[in-house]
């Protein structure tokens, strides 16, 4: 069985990989549900006159541009005979980045220091669960953290809830109170939402796999695979001839490739953890062709002599190798076009959610106190249940009886 | 508030359920296409599930839960089959919400479900499918293995089994293992009661609720894991950085104890433990194992009271009966140095398999009833864990306060 082969069995291929055109759909598809269903749940809060309690869209601390802005004039869904303007997919889309990169800010702090691994599956449980729930739905902040503390156990990096719940508090400052509950209200929310799939696999290590195996080039000790022509010494030496990156003095020295690939290596390793996760790669590419993208962005000419050496035969190196670097340069043009959004921007589409929020959906932590006692999320109670409430209520109501004795008669005996 | 269902317009409710079911497409479920005409197919309660939900209960009507097949601390096992396959059966493993755990969804809960999701193998137990019922229960839905465990197998004085039997089913372990191997994964919990028969006799490995991915290699791994007669020298004497060693020498555990029908070495403490191992295999010294004596739960042993490393006559009256062949790969996973243990891969390549007798064709080997009782018991207990009477209860508290770098 090849690698590819024990990469196709994996639920990140089955379940999480997609086409642009179908990643698209999924997203319209989630977008066009959730405005429909915040638009009903809106209007009927607003006919039952409930005023109802708006979203903390505000995340503060951790360094972040949004803070005090979150709370919009007025109440939020005030405004009784206006159409409620929801959120458009791109703007789902960014606010769902932006607190993957809050995730990855809150990650990287020093209350936590997680280990990269961690914080990139923390960021794919989010951008997974945002394909089929909407940030109208669920609001990001609520489930980053909450992704942030499935992925210290899916990694597993635990630290224990209390602990976690104590960290994020110190970083988040006295103005935002986190609770255990906060934390774990959305766990069983976002578990479903990424139905029961919890490994992700990354690119890191493929990485360093590759640094490691170009160290041997640069020793000229690298393993060829068979069919290679060149011995490991004309390697090493097709290798220091290499064109030079970006004008700089042609590494003559073995002590200055050496360096030029840990650069690489260093430049790489830092795109896969922004744009890398951030963007929608680990939907559309598999983690080897995200590494080399990330490579390749870092100095093309090295990454694409390494691949040379992995199709030794002139059939594969004039077929498969071309297909291979084009997708590698999709995806590195995928990486490269990868921008945070301006602040002005997220400010806009932040006061914009604070007026759509599902109203119903706003209360993780009542909901799922409720649904806990055995309640439905759309309030109907379980068939079960209610005969059990139901049978509890006659019992008690007969152990009444034997308490306070019979029913009056109707016209017996008063005062 | 909060928990009632908007009124909707049959308009509203067909223009989510439109949006709805084009997304389900998308996501590549079963039941759901575009309705011709959505407004007359659409209940308010279809337009009100949020997508995920109504994936979760589609999946939750494929099947249907019949009887109890036991009950443990930690989960419910139900025999259950397809609701449109009746003779199709499954085993449901309800895992039970933990009160003493308040730190959500149990660690033993989230590995055995993330690991079995990516494991596909014939000698792995297949996880069909996840789906929480009411309550937010978690469902794991597992292959119905209705011929009990190797456990069973071993303790059972009626059954008879041959050399080429032990050999069948060396090869469905060491598969299954290499399988974990190659994916990454470190079961850490091997022993003959996790290893359950299937109705054709293929041996299954389950529980992987101790198990976990390779570590990055700077990164700790606790050592208080695998049952303590199966868990290797390393673990005892603290090693926070191993490999797939720790599962071949559970084999090996294993392997032995099919050619003796009986554990091999039963230790009543940790410490008797390695004593035992020190008296069957040797004491472990720099000598035979370099490094050995920086591990921190490393106890030197004075010079007159070490054994040395037993020869390989040494155990041939013990294991006469397997012969000299599977002697030599026995004693190779059970090499005290993990450095020098064989690995899963080397295992399958061991000139054993090239020899007489072949092993035995699985619909041939022997079978013994009871099994769906002891599928209900070995899925409903907790990693590390032995049935009472067998000593042991371990492994279950993971240190994860040292876990950290």
């Amino acid at each position: 069985m090849t690698e590819d082969e024990i990469y196709r069995t994996s639920t990140q291929y089955r379940l999480w990989s997609f086409t642009p055109e179908k990643l698209a759909s999924l997203r319209n598809s989630t977008n066009a549900l959730a405005a429909e269903r915040v638009k009903a749940a809106i209007k009927k809060s607003r006919e039952s006159g409930q005023a109802q309690p708006a979203a903390s869209a505000d995340s503060s601390g951790f360094s972040t541009p949004l803070g005090e802005n979150g709370q919009a004039n007025g109440s939020a869904h005030g405004d009784k005979d206006a159409e409620v303007e929801t959120l458009t997919v791109d703007e789902e889309r960014m606010l769902v980045e932006y607190y993957c990169s809050q995730a990855k800010t809150i990650g990287e702090a020093k209350e936590f220091s997680f280990p990269i691994h961690v914080i990139a599956t923390a960021v794919q449980f989010m951008k997974r669960f945002y394909l089929s729930n909407s940030p109208m739905t669920y609001h990001p902040r609520v489930i980053m953290m909450t992704s942030l503390y499935f992925a210290t156990k899916t990694e597993p990096h635990y630290m224990g809830l209390d602990k976690y719940v104590r960290n994020l508090q110190s970083g988040l400052g006295k103005k935002k109170k986190v609770t255990n509950e906060d934390i774990l209200a959305p766990e069983f929310i976002l578990t479903q939402g990424i139905r029961f799939t919890f490994d992700v696999k990354h690119p890191f290590h493929a990485l360093r796999g590759v640094h490691m195996e170009m160290q041997a080039m640069v020793e000229g000790q690298a393993a060829l695979l068979p069919g290679e022509g060149r011995t490991a010494k004309e390697v090493q030496e097709a290798m220091q001839a290499l064109p030079p990156k970006d004008g700089a003095m042609l590494q003559d020295s073995a002590a200055a490739l050496r360096k030029r690939l840990d650069d690489a290596y260093g430049q790489a390793k830092l795109t896969l953890g922004s744009a890398g996760i951030l963007t929608d790669a680990y939907f559309l590419y598999t983690p080897s062709q995200i590494m080399f993208a990330s490579l390749l962005l870092a100095d093309e000419a090295l990454t694409s002599f390494y691949l040379s050496t992995k199709f030794p035969s002139a059939t594969s190196a004039s077929t498969i190798f071309p297909k291979v670097m084009a997708t590698i340069r999709l995806c590195a043009e995928m990486l490269q076009s990868f921008e945070q959004l301006g602040r002005d921007e997220l400010i806009r589409i932040d006061k914009k959610i604070y007026k759509c929020q599902n109203p119903e959906k706003v209360d993780l932590v009542s909901l799922n106190r409720a649904q806990k006692r055995d309640e439905t999320v759309d309030g109907k109670l379980d068939e079960s249940v209610a005969k059990r409430r139901k049978l509890e209520r006659e019992k008690s109501m007969r152990e009444g009886e034997d308490i306070f004795g019979p029913q009056l008669e109707k016209n017996g005996a008063g005062g | 508030m909060g928990v009632t269902s908007p009124a909707q317009s049959p308009l509203v409710a067909a223009g989510i359920a439109t949006a709805k079911a084009r997304a389900l497409t998308v996501l590549g479920s079963s039941a759901k296409k575009a309705p011709e005409s959505p407004a007359k197919s659409v209940t308010s309660k279809d337009a009100a599930t949020d997508l995920s939900e109504q994936l979760n209960d589609e999946l939750r009507q494929k099947y249907v839960k019949g009887k109890k097949l036991g009950e443990g601390t930690y989960a419910i096992v139900y025999k259950g089959h397809l609701r449109d396959s009746p003779s199709t059966l499954v085993a449901i493993k309800k895992i039970k919400v933990n009160v003493d755990y308040k730190d959500g969804l149990a660690m033993d809960a989230i590995r055995e479900v993330k690991f079995l999701q990516e494991l596909s193998h014939p000698n792995i137990i297949a996880l069909h499918s996840v789906y929480s019922s009411k309550n937010q229960n978690l469902n794991l839905v597992l292959e119905f293995l209705p011929l009990g465990d190797l456990e069973g197998m071993i303790k059972d004085t009626s059954v008879q089994y041959s050399n080429a039997d032990i050999k069948a089913w060396m090869g469905m372990i060491g598969r299954a293992v290499w399988w974990c191997h190659e994916n990454f994964v470190l079961h850490r919990d091997i022993k003959p009661n996790n290893l359950l028969i299937a109705g054709d006799g293929e041996v299954k490995l389950a529980d992987f609720g101790l198990a976990r991915s390779f570590q990055e290699p700077y990164l700790n791994m606790t050592h208080v894991v695998i049952t303590r007669w199966y868990r290797p020298p390393e673990l005892f004497f603290g090693a926070r950085h191993y490999s797939g060693a720790v599962d071949v020498w559970s084999v090996g555990c294993v392997f032995a104890e099919l050619a003796l029908r009986t554990p091999y070495m039963a230790g009543e403490t940790d410490i008797h433990q390695v004593e035992i191992i020190s008296q069957a295999i040797g004491t472990p010294t720099e000598d035979n194992w370099p490094g050995v004596s920086k591990l921190p739960g490393y106890v030197p042993i004075a010079k007159d009271k070490q054994v040395p490393l037993r020869p390989k006559r040494d155990f041939e009256p013990i294991f006469r009966s397997i012969g000299p062949v599977a002697l030599d790969l026995l004693l190779a996973t059970l090499r005290l140095d993990p450095r020098k243990r064989i690995s899963a891969k080397g295992f399958l390549q061991h000139e054993w398999w090239q020899m007489d007798p072949r092993p035995t064709k699985k619909e041939n080997l022997p079978r013994k009833g009871g099994g769906e009782e002891a599928l209900g018991n070995d899925l409903k207990r907790m990693g590390g864990e032995l049935e009472d009477g067998r000593a042991d209860k371990v492994a279950r508290k993971i240190d994860f306060g040292k876990m950290k770098p």
